[in-house]
């Protein structure tokens, strides 16, 4: 782990409320999974942001994001050439077996972000993207899901995009046909939740998301609650997570 | 130039220490730097059983602070000897373990136990706002700091450093009552209770309602209680609230502590001690100061 500097090579709105920022950086990037994610210095801000990373290389990285608070709208605001410090990257990503064929990305909103760059970690896997969306003003990444996914439905609430409803209910309709390895998932608690009850037949692996502190595993302030056996376990969302499977986690 | 103090006769090599609950059991910076680059670290706040802390959202940001309410979150004392002490060991910096409870009984058979560790000091943490059992009901009058301090004083092997709650109405009376019932130091200040509100839920950010404020927004107070605790007690002082540049080290030296403890810049900085020891040499040279002992307390009255 590193704390890499960071600059701003765009910084655009690309949906409502939502910005996509990329950086270059001078020093190479190491390695990177998705669903991994960064913990970025916002000029003025005492606690660091945890964003999840849209793609990174050798010298380049992105990130999506809304703005929902004082953090957020600072880096919306931040100018090509501003540069700022990011731990990165964190947490374990989405790390998949080598026997999986063909795996369902299932996610809601902001969560499609870390799902997207799944696909071109894993380019032997075939993936079927189902996003949803409240409503075509915050649609994003259409065009990046269909060109790298095998199928790629978005839906939105309100019918104004895609098909009308949950991603959830489009994936169930496929899950009978298709012989997915696993479902992966990044979204609300409420789509989470949706998940656990909807008990797929095949694992499922989910992005959780939570306030941090040090984004490193120290202060122990993003527990995530998980079954051990009959106890309850913290483990930590920033180093032993995002990504969890969701039988074991308490939700 | 000289780095290194000393308190209660352990060589700390520099006054930086890292602050409890800020840098876990010490293994989680090291991909970053060599952590023995500490003067010292405190461990998160061990209790004898294992605790899963308080619900999440745990953490919120203030103006110039950060509010927690993590609850001791811990592994207990049985996982913490036998997983966390093996690597506490190999360190080659003072080691402070933080110790909680809900009982005082807790807090002797606690301190009892890591008395007969490889470690070098107890900290007694009697000041946590973020446990609704124990914690901050222990260190806000001078009466039930006797009781506690005196108690563990006789179960303590090892030198106690006390570290004391700002939460108070006078803060040296409960500073005298830790040194006349046995601590060797004290330490402050802890977070200031506080809450966090968000308009739109209409609800408290933190699960727990209240928690914790730590960060440059209580310097001013920390460095205030650090002077007045300075001028009320004989015993060393190791100061704590909101540092976060080696100006601020020397500020809270110049009021009395003896070494500082360093929490949420760890959060700002993951490279914390690196960035404040080579900014404290750079400044200590500036003031033409050889010795860091020399500045201790030597703040000019007016």
């Amino acid at each position: 782990m590193k704390d890499y500097i960071l600059t701003i090579t765009s910084n655009k709105q690309i949906a409502r409320n939502v910005f996509k920022t990329e950086f270059s950086c001078q020093e190479q990037l190491p390695k990177f999974i998705g669903g991994q994610f960064l913990h970025l210095q916002v000029p003025g801000k005492i606690l660091r942001r945890p964003l999840g990373i849209l793609e990174m290389t050798a010298h380049y990285c992105s990130i999506v994001y809304a703005v929902v608070g004082e953090g957020t709208l600072i880096l919306s605001q931040m100018k090509e050439g501003d540069s700022l410090k990011a731990i990165m990257p964190l947490g374990n990503g989405f790390i998949l077996p080598k026997t999986y064929k063909k795996v369902a990305l299932l996610g809601g909103g902001l969560g499609v972000v870390p799902l997207l760059p799944v696909i071109t970690s894993y380019p032997e896997i075939e993936f079927y993207s189902y996003m949803g969306f409240k409503s075509r003003d915050d649609v994003i990444l259409y065009d990046e899901f269909a060109k790298l996914s095998k199928k790629t439905c978005f839906t939105t609430e309100d019918g104004s995009f895609g098909a009308c409803g949950f991603s959830i209910d489009a994936l169930k309709e496929d899950l009978e046909k298709n012989n997915f390895d696993a479902v992966l998932v990044c979204g609300s608690l409420l789509m989470l939740k949706a998940v656990k009850k909807a008990n797929f037949k095949v694992p499922v692996y989910v992005s959780m998301e939570e306030r941090m502190g040090c984004g490193v595993g120290a202060c122990l302030v993003c527990a995530c609650q998980v079954k051990k056996g009959d106890s309850i376990e913290n483990l930590r969302v920033c180093l032993d997570g995002p990504v969890f499977m969701l039988d074991e986690v308490a939700l | 130039m000289n780095l290194s103090v000393n308190i209660c006769g352990i060589e700390f090599k520099n006054p930086l220490i890292a602050a409890s609950g800020t840098f876990g059991f010490g293994r989680e910076y090291q991909d970053f730097y060599d952590v023995n680059i500490w003067g010292g670290f405190c461990t998160k706040g061990l209790t004898y059983e294992k605790r899963l802390g308080n619900p999440t959202p745990r953490i919120a940001e203030t103006p110039m602070g950060a509010l927690n309410s993590v609850g001791l979150q811990n592994p207990g004392l049985k996982d913490f000897i036998k997983y966390e002490l093996p690597y506490l060991k190999t360190l080659d910096t003072v080691v402070i373990v933080n110790i909680a409870g809900s009982a005082v009984e807790d807090y002797c058979r606690l301190a009892e136990a890591i008395s007969d560790c490889d470690i070098d000091m107890i900290e007694l943490n009697i000041s946590c706002p973020n446990v609704k059992e124990g914690g901050m009901a222990f260190g806000t009058r001078p009466e039930s700091i006797k009781n506690i301090v005196g108690s563990v004083r006789k179960f303590c092997k090892k030198p106690l450093i006390v570290k004391l709650s700002p939460n108070v109405e006078d803060i040296t009376q409960n500073a005298k009552a830790a040194e006349d019932y046995g601590a060797d130091a004290i330490s402050l200040i802890n977070t200031v209770s506080g809450m966090a509100v968000d308009i739109y839920t209409r609800q408290p950010i933190l699960a727990n309602t209240i928690g914790g404020l730590s960060g440059p927004a209580i310097k001013p107070i920390a460095l205030k209680m650090v002077w007045d605790v300075y001028n009320a007690v004989k015993i060393p002082i190791i100061g704590m609230g909101g540092i976060s540049s080696a100006k601020d080290v020397l500020e809270f030296m110049l009021c009395g502590a003896r070494a500082v403890q360093v929490g949420t810049y760890n959060f700002m900085d993951p490279y914390a001690p690196v960035t404040l020891l080579d900014g404290l040499t750079k400044l200590m040279a500036d003031c033409k100061i050889q010795d860091v002992n020399t500045i201790v307390g030597d703040l000019k009255a007016r």
